[in-house]
């Protein structure tokens, strides 16, 4: 499991920790550990569908946050499980930007191992911040 | 006492002084007995001192009996708000707007359905979507989103998923006042639109349950709520509006989080980020929360249709089978209400998370045949330990006629994941004549009992708190889980 659960944030929902060395590490990292949360076998899950974007703000955070509920939208709006495929964060002047692409298929309820439903990613406790070298992102899943 | 901030009003009271914490506008009261209270984790106290600092909040920021810790308020964690000169916070509802409880009460008996329970069961798992990504019942186009955003139950009833009395036995009548599709993002309909008529996963469950002998504490009132004796069955329904809600909720915390300077208040948590509530921005989040209230309650209406469809499928035979909505409450939501404020009544806007609504006997805002008796309150605990209904009394008053909404978590999700297994349990739970299906074993582990308060010494608790009565209690027999 490439993610920490911090036992002492919540007892109703799932908080977790992430480290990578770049934003974009932590962004891949993250968006494993959401869709490990909800489902038992991620690497079960096949790369047929692509959805790319790009996000943008002042602030890393709140790309983080809305990154994660990209991948929680399309789980619901299309019934699709995604994970980063390939995610390029950068900064300019303190302008953030997030190119995502991810990669996953329609749920298959034979194929796909079902945990909980993440509800949504939450602001609760949500900080990213350098320890040493790495990047470290604490959040809270609503489940 | 676990945190040396708590001070003893009486054996059901515990408060936190507002100069506990710098930001506190009012004090913070933990309604529950001593061992509940020491059974809290500590972020629960975070929690709910930091609702306490939210501009406007009037009297105390409160916690019920079941408290446990969440994300931005806890779980069970109460507010009134001044509307005049206070806010409305997307973390102090949820993001699962409109969670709630309905109860159906039916003729069946025990005996009958005893018998066939694993039939029953599985016919509910085959016909009520349930677990992660389900689509619902039905599918709607974007115009009939909006009527039915507007409409609720109402909706409901009109297109042929059920009839008057679910709509007299519904918190607000199953249609929320100041719904408005237009504050609603493109996303939030294209994620909800298609699941409208199912379960979800997590907490969420439709259970059978049963009034056993001995459980009937209150004989009129329950039968004044449809348990008309020992050994009647009824049928328990926990979801919410389902990735609508959450989208709602997802996008205006996302708007209001960098606003907060602009506000002029910084929530110690980020989670509680809010706007004022008269403000434009305040205002928008009110009417689309409002349009995923009405889309919990319409979700819950068309599971009720099924259920009643499915259970006449099963005992067409016996004469005049009844289901019938008993009534459905609302666990998270913002709602405008009048209560007395130093004697006079005023308008104040109750933010209640995992916490449900207990109005007095005489309330208006409660259908009429419940009238002599108060708000019927269902209070769902886990699918081992069983259900309560209570109702409404004048002595939750001090709560903005507010009481507990379950059990309340007493282990993480990964603490109960660690100490129980899925499959196990499931066969433990069947000898012990409890019959469950679930689209997820590690979700079912989440959820066993022991993950839970007692929910007996929650109940008498919340009694003994003077927030409800308690009515009868209800076993459960058979569950389908997300």
């Amino acid at each position: 499991m490439d993610y920490e659960l911090i036992e002492d944030i919540t007892h109703a929902d799932v908080a977790v920790r992430v480290r990578g060395a770049s934003y974009s590490e932590l962004f891949v990292k993250s968006g494993r550990a959401l869709m490990s949360e909800m489902v038992e076998n991620p690497g079960d899950i096949s790369p047929l569908v692509i959805k790319e974007g790009v996000l943008s703000g002042d602030n890393i955070e709140l790309l983080f946050f809305e990154f994660l509920n990209e991948i929680l939208f399309f789980k619901d709006a299309e019934s699709l499980l995604l994970l980063p495929d390939n995610i390029s964060v950068t900064d300019n002047e303190s302008v953030y930007k997030c190119s995502f692409r991810l990669a996953g298929e329609k749920i298959i309820r034979e194929k796909h191992i079902f945990r909980v439903d993440v509800k949504a990613v939450t602001m609760h406790g949500l900080r990213i911040y350098k320890e040493n070298d790495l990047f470290v992102a604490e959040t809270v899943f609503d489940v | 006492m676990k945190s040396n901030l708590i001070r003893k009003i009486d054996d059901y009271i515990y408060e936190i002084p507002s100069d506990a914490k710098k930001g506190m506008n009012v004090p913070a009261r933990i309604y529950a007995s001593e061992s509940l209270v020491n059974d809290m984790d500590e972020a629960v106290f975070t929690q709910i001192t930091n609702v306490a600092t939210l501009p406007g909040i009037i009297g105390e920021a409160a916690c019920m009996p079941d408290g446990h810790s969440g994300y931005g308020f806890p779980i069970g964690g109460v507010a009134a708000i001044d509307p005049d000169n206070g806010i409305i916070s997307p973390g102090g509802i949820g993001f699962d707007i409109n969670c709630g409880v309905r109860l159906l009460s039916t003729n069946l008996t025990y005996d009958e359905v005893h018998p066939r329970m694993k039939e029953i069961v599985d016919a509910f798992f085959r016909g009520i979507p349930s677990g992660v990504g389900s689509d619902g019942i039905i599918s709607l186009s974007s115009g009939k989103f909006d009527d039915a955003m507007m409409g609720g139950v109402e909706w409901g009833v009109k297109n042929g998923f059920g009839d008057k009395n679910d709509i007299e036995c519904c918190e607000e009548n199953g249609k929320i006042a100041g719904a408005d599709p237009e504050c609603v993002s493109k996303k939030a309909r294209e994620r909800g639109a298609h699941q409208v008529g199912s379960l979800g996963s997590g907490n969420h469950y439709l259970e059978i349950q049963v009034a056993r002998k001995g459980n009937i504490f209150d004989r009129d009132t329950a039968k004044l709520f449809g348990i008309e004796g020992d050994n009647s069955i009824a049928i328990m329904i926990h979801t919410g509006s389902r990735g609508f809600g959450h989208q709602v909720a997802t996008d205006y915390l996302h708007s209001f989080s960098p606003l907060q300077t602009k506000f002029g208040y910084i929530p110690p948590d980020r989670e509680l980020a809010c706007a004022p509530f008269h403000s434009d921005e305040g205002q928008r989040y009110f009417k689309a929360m409002n349009c995923a209230i009405n889309i919990a309650f319409l979700n819950r209406q068309l599971i009720k249709s099924r259920v009643s469809e499915i259970l006449h499928d099963i005992f067409g035979k016996k004469n005049g089978l009844r289901v019938e909505t008993v009534y459905d409450v609302c666990h998270n939501t913002a709602k405008l209400e009048k209560h007395k404020v130093n004697g006079k009544l005023k308008e104040l806007l109750i933010h209640r998370k995992g916490a449900t609504r207990a109005f007095p006997p005489g309330s208006q805002d409660i259908p009429e045949k419940y009238r002599s008796a108060g708000q019927p309150v269902l209070i769902g605990g886990s699918m081992e330990s069983g259900s309560y209904i209570m109702c409404g009394t004048e002595s939750a008053e001090k709560t903005f006629f507010t009481t507990v909404h379950g059990s309340g978590r007493v282990m993480s999700r990964h603490q109960a994941k660690s100490r129980f297994n899925g499959r196990e349990l499931q066969k433990s739970m069947e000898s012990r004549g409890i019959y469950i299906r679930t689209a997820s074993y590690s979700g079912l582990a989440e959820e066993a009992g022991g993950a839970y308060k007692d929910v007996d010494e929650v109940v008498a608790s919340a009694e003994k708190c003077g927030l409800g009565r308690v009515v009868a209690k209800l076993t459960p027999l058979g569950n389908i889980k997300g």
